[in-house]
């Protein structure tokens, strides 16, 4: 399949089935190993993409190719538009994350 | 007692209980099968025999002395490999770790010692349990998950290993995980029950880590009476997991009674002929001890995105140590040794705008399910995909309707995932039962009283 990842085609079809079955998300799904998308103008990389595949290539550039690099800013890419997407839900200052930390006496081995 | 293969929990428990049998005898009965039908499903990763007959002798010796650890007292079982274990490697399905050697025993397996159960084997899964991406079955070092019914299709995942293990009858039960589907596709895939705790019912402690936020351990049996007997032997708090919720198991303990089950509107779109066909027969059963209740909304919000973008910046963060050293790339499906570098740069702000977000949806789904005893749906539009054919290839024509399951993970109810048919060339189809936070014992009564008026959890695949 082109790059049209998993999760783009799951997203194309409005539904998240087709991801789960790798036991993470059906939007997690990441293609590299195959083609990469046609015409797919959901994962063409965006300035704020680049400027993250940049970061990526700066730590981990010496083992990846210009292809990798370019796969992965349509992967982060794909994440950005994820996150736009959590923009519409409406939250007030008051909406806390859920994973709260508390603090407690340490249980188990000296850290 | 002829086959004990396909035998469930309950009655190999009763057996042993009434000295029809030994742990002894139960337990080399089922090495014997790992050990044969293990390398034909890549089921198996390490099998424990040793270590398993002698905790069997022991197990048989206090039986003798009257010493009763309970209903898994003597009974066969495996885990998936990313529990930690003394005495082997725990490998986490992928090449990097399989020499890896973890001190201690994970808490869901000193729980099942404690309760007298005999680990057996080590199970095969999909590599780093699909953190990164696959999109194929061939992506864990010991090969693809082969489904019993038939060795040309997937197993599911990532739990490859349990389904197939049970679905095979190489074990009565099995412990797996899901972050995000990875009880559900086996389950369905290979035929046998599978049961996704709520998150936090189960100590996640000496479990491999993928989402810290998303991860769930539990069983996959034959039916549903044996996944509530595993659950009360493995939930419950736990001072190594601070995420292990207080309250006990079972909380809700369910008193029979006439149930109201959820139909959510667009179920029943874009999903094979016959997985409609048998979940409309399911319904036809349910009806005869609930009320079904058809065309529920689904809540409007991005679950799915949150959980995509919660999963990629856990990951990355859990598995940074292979990013840093290199290793990530001796994983074994090409697109695994890429997937993750984009959850690399998931920034802070929108990781904590997906968890906030998450508690809203969470608010939102609970509405919906406070209105049922459980959201029914087929666990799958189709049967066990080809094992030579891309996940994104696989299909097309069927991607399913209306999809609780991400929404469900991302907010950690439970769920619950019963045979109910054969479908296209005579796979497993299956059903699919979703409840409110904590409802793990309705939901395990309604599967009980669907497996008491139908049979195909007692269906075995040919030739074994």
């Amino acid at each position: 399949m082109n790059g049209l990842s998993r999760r783009a085609f799951a997203e194309s079809l409005a539904v998240a089935l087709l991801a789960p079955m790798m036991g993470v998300p059906p939007e997690s799904v990441r293609i590299s190993g195959w083609a990469p998308p046609e015409n797919s103008s959901a994962t063409i990389p965006g300035a704020l993409a680049k400027a993250l595949t940049q970061a990526i290539r700066a730590q981990y550039g010496t083992r990846l190719s210009a292809k990798n690099l370019a796969t992965i800013a349509e992967q982060i890419q794909s994440g950005l538009e994820r996150v736009e997407r959590l923009k519409k839900v409406p939250l007030a200052n008051g909406d806390e994350p859920d994973f709260v930390f508390t603090a407690t006496p340490h249980v188990g081995p000296p850290r | 007692m002829t086959d004990l293969s396909f035998l469930s929990v309950a009655e190999l428990s009763a057996a042993i209980h009434s000295r029809q049998m030994s742990a002894i005898d139960l337990t080399t009965h089922f090495l014997d099968r790992l050990e044969k039908l293990g390398p034909r499903f890549n089921a198996v990763v390490t099998l424990l025999r040793p270590a398993a007959l002698a905790e069997a002798n022991e197990r048989d010796r206090e039986l003798v002395a009257g010493a009763d650890r309970g209903p898994l007292h003597g009974i066969p079982y495996g885990v998936k490999d990313l529990l930690a274990t003394v005495g082997a490697p725990t490998t986490w399905g992928a090449a990097p770790y399989r020499e890896q050697m973890l001190q201690g025993d994970a808490t869901v397996v000193s729980r099942l010692r404690a309760a007298g159960a005999v680990l057996c084997a080590k199970l095969g899964m999909v590599e780093l349990a699909g953190g990164m991406g696959y999109n194929q079955a061939f992506a864990s070092f010991t090969g693809p998950g082969k489904c019993p019914w038939d060795a040309t299709r997937w197993s599911g995942g990532s739990s490859s290993g349990p389904g197939s293990a049970v679905g095979a009858g190489m074990v009565p039960f099995a412990i797996g995980s899901e972050t995000w589907g990875s009880i559900q596709y086996p389950a369905a895939f290979c035929g046998v029950t599978g049961l996704r705790p709520t998150y936090g019912r189960v100590s996640r402690h000496g479990a491999m880590a993928l989402s810290w936020t998303m991860d769930k351990l539990g069983p996959l049996a034959r039916t549903a009476q044996d996944c509530g007997m595993v659950l009360a032997a493995i939930a419950g708090p736990d001072p190594l997991d601070p995420s292990a919720i207080s309250q006990a198991y079972p909380a809700d303990s369910s008193k029979p009674r006439r149930y109201r089950i959820g139909i959510l509107r667009g179920t029943r779109e874009k999903t094979q002929r016959e997985v409609l066909r048998n979940f409309e027969a399911s319904l036809a059963v349910l009806r005869n001890f609930c009320d079904v209740v058809e065309d529920l909304e689904f809540p409007d919000l991005p679950f799915d995105a949150a959980a995509s973008v919660i999963i990629d910046a856990e990951a990355a963060s859990a598995f940074e140590p292979l990013f840093e050293s290199g290793r990530i790339t001796e994983l074994t499906a090409p697109e695994d040794r890429l997937g993750g570098y984009a959850g690399q740069v998931v920034l802070a702000k929108d990781y904590l705008r997906a968890l906030r977000v998450r508690r809203v949806a969470a608010a939102r789904l609970d509405r919906l399910l406070s209105g049922v005893d459980a959201i029914a749906a087929p666990s799958l539009p189709t049967v066990a995909w080809p094992l030579d054919t891309p996940f994104d290839k696989v299909y097309p024509t069927y991607p399913g309707g209306t999809n609780i399951s991400g929404a469900a993970n991302l907010c950690g109810v439970p769920g619950l995932f019963l045979m109910n048919g054969l479908g296209e060339a005579g796979l497993p189809t299956s059903l699919q039962l979703t409840g409110r936070a904590l409802g793990e014992a309705t939901l395990l009564e309604i599967g009980i009283q669907y497996q008491q008026r139908t049979t195909f959890h007692r269906l075995r695949p040919n030739g074994l």
